[in-house]
């Protein structure tokens, strides 16, 4: 029996690295410290697992299916590679280099999640913070359209709610937690404030916040919803915290307004910095999406929806990102790694990735590898496979590798490699 | 009442994330996602019973899932964990920004005699019959 | 791997004294060797050119969160300089926040060989250690931040310099670390609450300590720890007129500082272009840099870096939050700021030098003057501190500049007149030489970085050659253009004893290595020690203290370098 600690947690955006895994005989036998989600990812990593290469439904051997995801990719168009948000930077290497030997398309999954939160900042910026001084400094926190009691389920105890700090030596009892939504949720509750928000109008509610800290008065009787009174009440509250933050989700980037509501919220916060110490931090779901948009921005300089078909990355989300490329008819093949549109994409889209042929790369059984061509099982990244993944706040954390993947089996990155090989690539 | 209109809501719940890493075909992922969560309210004004199912209908598509009561939301508020169920109903557009929308549609929930799809029935029926 | 003749060329390896004498240099099995036979070697002809060591540059921005929320941030800086694949490079961007393939090919295709990313923030490193990886051909290391981290504020308060020389040796050995990263020392702790310092003796908030104190202390414990590298200092108040008088404060401040066994200098000041502003505000700015200087020239324990201005849009990057957000301010530009807990902080805000904007005509002004004004080229390194002043692939131009009295004025003449009256580069009628040229450029930073083989062509040197197409027997200043053209794209460019860019294009790619610093720590101190930092780690950080250090996994390609052995108490 061999117990590992410190282990790094590979689901959400947390990355809580104070896991104890215990491991006998080669398989994952407990896990301490856990959430439940996590728990689940660790005692039940070998269920519901892909059993073999497969091309058309029928079991062939690894170079086959190599062989054939290669000749998928290599002969198409206009190539479409998706996913990376749950494997490791090294994976997410090989899925640039092989969507730029294909002269393809590489998106990863910001694209249907904070992507907007990506636009907006190259619209305006961003000031935000490693989670450390959250827990350290922040007297006031505001989750707003993000619901860490259902998605991030230790956020709130490791970094935001109860961790005590430097300068927050009682923890819970020394914040003032704020929950911005449309709708009540286990954050809401827990909240000292709720501030019940019109569904789609934010971006109105965090202008009107705007103009209350610049000073002005506001004439309507509410906004979105929320009372003048609250509302220049709120303003006030974060102009004297003395450090705040706002931990925004998809309730602002998949509603209306999208990017214009980050880039309102991101205006917010810097005017405050005129009066005290003000950041956001967006909440990133997949354990390592920070790492797909850091590995593809240092080598592409772009964080995702990079074409490749003129030899040099372009960068234009809403042409280049795969809802819209799949919505168009543009993709005539596609690989997906260690994720499953699927079941995220709507459904008019998934019916075009239907049409096409796709390579999948999963450990598990999904609705993506049902409807696939090439499927091919890899090695659980963080439980089976090490690597880097990036933290919600840009942390980079090792992921370890615990047990042994069945034999046979390889890391998302090795398979890449194979395929890249196959492919005519050149090592650089 | 035949048909109430309500504002959709998508998001993340931990019985999800517990169910997916179970895996995607599981029973705990798979009841995880194949329903709404409304008011008991709005269910009583739809006599709503424990085990009926609920067709969800916006612009997009329409889906027949199971329903839950939850105390946590208003009337006229439905919320629809993510997954391949929710997606029937949610549309493709993203006005340039490459993200559609998942929050805050409009749609209409009714009752209904149809049947839940299975995963299988579902990803077959987007075309994806592969296996 | 074949060995290389390089046969005939004017050479300079001002280490070696050699000043421009026609001679052939001998490569085999990575290194600068005595002779190889010719039959068996690859012969470069450089009749007629410039042969230099590999280039050595001690002060860029190229891996790591900072530079990457640059490329993040500005998807229209790429667009202007998309860069295709070809069938030995990857695709790619460049202009001021190139992609990390890029940066190894560009510098390589001037002749550069070796660059050091200036700031590593600790809980980061892993990031900049993997951007490094995927940055090809040249060698590299990165300087760990220590002005703000809070057990170098805790230590210093404490006035327990024995505990800082232990956590200095720990921190670059988990970091992998090559030099001590000073940036606005105590300001960026301030930050953490929206504040800054108030110049070198102002108060570091929840330490009661002075940047004089935490200065000076990081530079003795520098010293008595023997690291190949002084303290590399970006000082307080930076960017805000009046400033010369912090810069020359702070480098007084360490004027008693003892140095390590075999040099004089106790600081590197870095960009100084930056912290050599005069006047009180930015409508009476003028140049300070003649009182750096003056300063300089008496006081042989500093070295400086310029941090040239380029004329052109550029980003914006510095450990320094609180400038950041002041320069946010005065050009309503885009800001991204990052605070990383308990060590840093770093910002990133687009600017563009206008020549008709009269403080950045000054701005340009000041940094040629530096370079000009100090005497000894030892001492004074060229750098734009990429991308800050502008992008490295503008250093040719700068050394047009430096090398031609006629490149400056024909640039004056262009540029606002205030560089006329509120700056003496006017009068200044130096012109570096190419053996100037090699110093500020490779002989002096590699010595002052503590590199023993590079930098120079002697036996036993590593095998970094750069051959530049002008013929220093018959260039005058006047044709300053060729300068910019030849040193732009080299020749030839030979790394580890590889031709890696032949007629100014990359033929080959392989990738060099990172250097970091070992440290010697006494085993009961560093266990005391440790036992304190992981008590602290505990309480205070969001990351494990065993997942802390950078695993071996992130240094395919390390090269340990011990320093000289400490004075311990």
């Amino acid at each position: 029996m061999t117990v590992f600690t410190d282990v790094v947690c590979p689901f959400c955006g947390c990355l809580c690295d104070d896991l104890e895994v215990t491991v006998e005989d080669g398989h994952v036998k407990g896990v301490k410290n856990a959430c439940g989600i996590s728990r689940s990812k660790f005692l039940n990593h070998e269920k519901n697992r892909l059993e073999a290469p497969t091309v058309d439904g029928v079991e062939v051997p690894l170079e086959k299916a190599v062989d054939a995801a290669a000749d998928i990719l290599s002969t198409s168009m206009r190539p479409l590679v998706y996913g990376l948000s749950s494997t490791e930077c090294v994976a997410i290497a090989k899925a640039v280099e092989l969507a730029e030997l294909a002269g393809g398309v590489v998106d990863n999954t910001s694209s249907v999640c904070h992507g907007p939160t990506i636009l907006a900042l190259q619209q305006v910026g961003e000031s935000k913070t490693t989670l450390g001084e959250v827990k350290n400094r922040a007297d006031l926190v505001i989750f707003w359209g993000s619901n860490p009691s259902q998605a991030h389920l230790r956020h709130i105890i490791r970094y935001s709610g109860m961790a005590k700090g430097r300068f927050i030596p009682n923890g819970r009892k020394d914040r003032y937690i704020v929950a911005v939504d449309i709708r009540k949720t286990g954050t809401t509750r827990l909240a000292d404030e709720y501030v019940k928000v019109e569904p789609n109008r934010d971006f109105e509610l965090l202008q009107a916040l705007r103009a209350a800290v610049r000073g002005h008065e506001l004439l309507a009787e509410s906004v979105a919803g929320v009372p003048r009174e609250k509302v220049t009440e709120l303003a006030e509250r974060m102009k004297t915290a003395k450090f705040g933050i706002v931990f925004f989700g998809l309730g602002l980037t998949q509603s209306e307004g999208r990017h214009m509501n980050i880039d309102a919220a991101v205006g917010l916060v810097a005017e405050l910095n005129n009066h005290t110490k003000f950041l956001l931090t967006p909440m990133r779901g997949h354990y390592n999406v920070g790492g797909a948009n850091t590995v593809t921005t240092w080598q592409t300089g772009y964080p995702y929806a990079v074409d490749f078909s003129r030899g040099y990355p372009r960068y234009n989300p809403g042409e280049y990102t795969s809802i819209d490329m799949l919505a168009r008819g543009e993709a005539d093949s596609a690989l997906v790694i260690a994720s499953d549109p699927v079941s995220t994409f709507p459904a008019g889209v998934v019916r075009n990735l239907a049409k096409i042929p796709v390579v999948t790369l999963d450990h598990k059984v999904t609705p993506t590898t049902m409807l696939s061509k090439v499927v091919i099982p890899v090695a659980t990244a963080g439980v089976e496979a090490e690597g880097t993944a990036y933290r919600m706040d840009g942390v980079p954390l090792r992921l370890s590798k615990l047990v042994e993947p069945r034999e046979g089996v390889h890391s998302d990155a090795e398979v890449l490699e194979m395929m890249i090989k196959r492919m005519g690539g050149r090592a650089y | 009442m035949s048909k109430l209109k309500v504002t959709l809501v998508s998001g993340r719940t931990a019985q999800q994330g517990i169910g997916l890493e179970e895996g995607k075909t599981s029973d705990n992922y798979v009841k995880s996602v194949n329903h709404v969560q409304l008011c008991p309210e709005d269910a009583a004004k739809m006599k709503l019973k424990e085990g009926d199912a609920v067709s969800v209908e916006t612009r997009h598509g329409s889906v027949v899932v199971n329903w839950r009561p939850s105390k946590e939301l208003e009337g006229g508020m439905v919320f629809f964990p993510y997954g391949p169920w929710a997606n029937q109903v949610y549309g493709y557009e993203t006005e340039g920004t490459g993200t559609p929308i998942f929050k805050g549609i409009e749609a209409t929930v009714a009752p209904t005699k149809g049947k839940v799809k299975s995963i299988e029935e579902l990803v077959k029926s987007l075309g994806g019959d592969r296996k | 791997m074949k060995d290389i003749i390089v046969k005939g060329g004017y050479v300079y390896d001002p280490l070696s004294g050699v000043d421009g004498e026609r001679m052939d240099i001998h490569l085999s099995a990575g290194k600068v060797v005595e002779e190889v036979p010719e039959r068996d070697a690859k012969v470069i002809d450089a009749k007629g050119k410039t042969v230099m060591p590999g280039g050595v540059d001690i002060h860029s921005h190229i891996a790591g969160s900072k530079i990457n929320l640059g490329r993040l941030l500005r998807p229209e800086d790429h667009r202007k300089d998309p860069v295709p694949r070809s069938k030995h490079t990857r695709g790619g961007v460049g202009y001021s926040c190139p992609s990390t393939f890029v940066t190894g090919y560009r510098y390589a295709q001037m002749g550069y060989t070796s660059v050091m990313e200036a700031a590593m923030p600790p809980i980061g490193a892993r990031h900049v250690h993997e951007e490094l990886n995927d940055t090809p051909i040249i060698d590299k290391a990165a300087f760990t931040l220590f002005g703000n981290n809070y057990f170098t504020l805790k230590y210093v308060r404490e006035g327990d310099k024995e505990k800082l020389k232990a956590f200095m040796a720990w921190l670059l050995k988990v970091t992998k670390g090559y030099a001590v990263k000073i940036v606005n020392p105590g300001g960026v702790e301030n930050w953490k609450w929206g504040r800054n310092v108030d110049g070198l003796d102002g108060n570091v908030e929840g330490f009661d300590v002075t940047p004089r104190q935490v200065v000076t202390m990081l530079a003795e414990a520098n010293e008595e720890l023997g690291l190949p590298h002084t303290i590399h200092l970006h000082c307080n108040n930076l960017g805000i007129p009046g400033n010369w008088e912090t810069t020359v404060d702070t480098m007084d401040a360490v004027a008693g500082v003892k140095p390590t066994k075999g040099r004089k200098n106790t600081v590197h000041v870095v960009h100084c272009q930056f912290n050599a502003l005069d006047g009180d505000s930015w409508m009476t700015l003028k140049s300070g840099a003649s009182k750096v200087a003056k300063y300089v020239n008496a006081h042989p324990h500093v070295t400086l870096d310029m941090g040239q201005v380029i004329f052109t849009d550029t980003t914006t990057m510095t450990g320094d939050g609180p400038w950041q957000f002041r320069l946010h301010g005065l050009t309503g530009n885009k800001w991204v700021n990052s605070d990383v807990e308990m060590e840093a902080g770093a910002g990133v805000v687009p600017y563009t030098f206008k020549k008709n904007n009269p403080a950045n005509a000054i701005q340009w002004g000041i940094g040629l003057e530096i370079a000009l004004m100090v005497k000894d080229p030892w001492r004074v390194y060229m750098t734009t501190d990429h991308p800050n002043g502008g992008p490295f692939i503008y250093y040719p131009k700068v050394l047009a500049w430096l090398m031609s009295r006629k490149a400056r004025t024909d640039t004056m003449l262009e540029s606002n007149k205030a560089v006329m009256k509120k700056t003496s580069l006017a009068g200044n009628y130096r012109e570096y030489t190419f053996n100037e040229v090699a110093i500020v450029t490779r002989a002096a930073t590699a010595k002052v970085l503590g590199f023993k083989d590079k930098g120079h062509l002697g036996v036993g040197a590593d095998a970094d050659v750069s051959v530049y197409d002008v013929d220093p027997s018959k260039w005058r200043p006047s044709q300053y253009a060729e300068i910019e053209r030849a040193f732009r794209l080299a020749s030839y460019t030979i790394k580890g004893g590889e031709v890696v860019v032949k007629d100014g294009e990359v033929t080959s790619t392989p990738l060099g290595s990172t250097y970091w610093v070992k440290a010697e720590t006494p085993p009961e101190l560093e266990q005391e020690l440790v036992k304190e930092l992981e008590a602290d780690f505990k309480k205070y950080y969001t990351v494990s203290f065993r997942n802390y250090p950078v695993e071996d996994a992130y240094l395919p390609t390390q090269r340990v370098v011990k320093a000289q052995g400490g004075v311990w108490k």
